[in-house]
């Protein structure tokens, strides 16, 4: 599908307390730092955008901590999503007004697929970003693409066929999908550019890769092998699990020398 | 003191949060009563063509910025479906618009991802001081439709053809990207339009 932007680079926070960390395959989180540093950090490098995801709210059933993303919103002026316990339009509305101006569900919306409906409604497809959480199984007549979808932090298995929701949710008003790869997840051995791809030529809005990336050659085949228009790289800028941390300009110098359209960096 | 009109759908506050980055001074605004004292009103977009219009119409703020910017010479910002509904009708939600400016809002066609999410190099077409030296910048679109305008535009990008990026009329200015989620370039123009 014709896709001239330039590929976006993309920060995802994984906030416990107004912290970022940093997990592997969902668990074993550990301690990066305080959101608003970071995100002033990424912001000064040049990220194209900052995805922050309270990772805990969904599972403590209470709505993201909005005062820990005004703190990002107020020192970073580029786009910026929230996700992890969005339960409702006024949790939206609430994220929107802390400065964010998209909201990721994930979980919620699989158990009440009407919030991405209501939430494209009332404040535009482009504000609702559909996150999924999709792990290799057997291809089967149940799951066709051989990827299903987990939910509540990639603990509870669905049934969902992974493309299937991913053409249903865009049905329904999603404007974006990310795809978070359990299987990837920490590993830095590259994206699953099966499921991206897939997701990718299945539908019509722009598919982000999440989950994997450990050097410029997998956002490289992210954005040509896979065709996402957008790619998440934490580990690669601040995991301490990794030998060595890359910069956002290195990124983008790596990505500019393959060929890969960037904004380039300041 | 500058007036962002919040309509309760979209990113007033992140508008906010710029300005007062750059220094300067703003406060939200949601009734018509509010518009009296502002120096400079800020119409962001995030939302529907339709629900903007119904919310300039329900609440009278529609005909207070009449009044104020059209009428009167309060200078005028317009962000995303902000600039949009300046326009005289759109294709989302068939809705007619404020009628300020002459042409029609489209849906983007051909083979292409929409809405478009990204950036996008932003082209100036005109010699204008509020562009000086400010051109071929990366600036942050999401949108799904576009200004097909009657006038020249200010500034133009490209996805599957050129597309209104901004527009200059009088008192008005409103670009379809986001301004203020466009990092240092798009906070630079934004410092402009708030201080000259």
């Amino acid at each position: 599908m014709g896709d001239v932007l330039t590929k976006r680079l993309i920060a995802c926070f994984d906030v416990i307390d107004g912290r970022v960390t940093k997990a592997r395959q969902f668990e074993d989180n550990i301690d990066v730092g305080p959101a608003d540093e970071i995100a002033r950090d990424v912001y000064a490098q040049g990220i194209d955008e900052i995805v922050f995801y309270d990772i805990l709210a969904s599972a403590q059933k209470r709505a993201p901590d909005i005062a820990a993303v005004r703190r990002v919103a107020q020192e970073t002026f580029v786009p910026f999503a929230v996700g992890g316990g969005v339960r409702s339009i006024g949790d939206m509305l609430d994220v929107l007004d802390a400065g964010a101006e998209k909201v990721s569900v994930d979980s919620m919306a699989v158990r009440d697929p009407e919030i991405i409906t209501q939430g494209a409604a009332a404040f535009g497809r482009q504000a609702v970003l559909l996150s999924m959480q999709v792990k290799r199984r057997e291809v089967s007549p149940e799951l066709p693409s051989g990827y299903e979808i987990m939910i509540d932090g990639a603990r509870t298995a669905t049934g969902l066929d992974a493309v299937e929701w991913a053409k249903r949710g865009t049905g329904l008003g999603a404007g974006e999908i990310c795809v978070n790869s359990i299987d990837c997840d920490g590993t830095h051995n590259g994206y699953d550019l099966d499921i991206t791809k897939a997701i990718a030529e299945a539908v019509d809005v722009p598919v982000i890769a999440s989950g994997g990336a450990g050097n410029v050659e997998h956002l490289v085949d992210a954005f040509t092998t896979a065709d996402a228009s957008a790619a998440i790289i934490s580990s690669l800028l601040y995991s301490p699990r990794m030998e060595r941390n890359s910069s956002v300009r290195e990124l983008k110098d790596g990505l500019v020398a393959a060929g890969v359209p960037v904004r380039p960096s300041p | 003191m500058i007036g962002i009109i919040d309509y309760k759908a979209g990113n007033a506050r992140s508008v906010q949060y710029a300005l007062t980055r750059l220094g300067v001074e703003s406060q939200l605004v949601s009734a018509p009563s509010e518009f009296e004292a502002l120096e400079r009103i800020v119409l962001p977009g995030v939302g529907s063509a339709r629900a903007t219009m119904d919310f300039l119409a329900d609440s009278g703020c529609g005909d207070a910025l009449d009044e104020r910017v059209r009428s009167g010479d309060v200078p005028f910002l317009g962000i995303c479906v902000g600039l949009q509904v300046l326009f005289e009708h759109s294709e989302e939600g068939d809705v007619k618009c404020l009628g300020w400016l002459p042409g029609q809002v489209r849906r983007f066609t051909g083979d292409l991802r929409v809405p478009q999410i990204g950036w996008n190099e932003v082209s100036v077409r005109v010699d204008d001081p509020l562009f000086d030296g400010w051109d071929q910048r990366y600036c942050y679109f999401v949108n799904s439709y576009h200004a097909v305008s009657e006038q020249p535009v200010a500034a133009t990008a490209n996805y599957g053809g050129e597309f209104t990026a901004a527009v200059r009329a009088g008192n008005i200015t409103a670009t379809q990207f986001h301004i203020e989620k466009s990092g240092p370039d798009g906070l630079e123009l934004l410092r402009r339009w708030a201080t000259c």
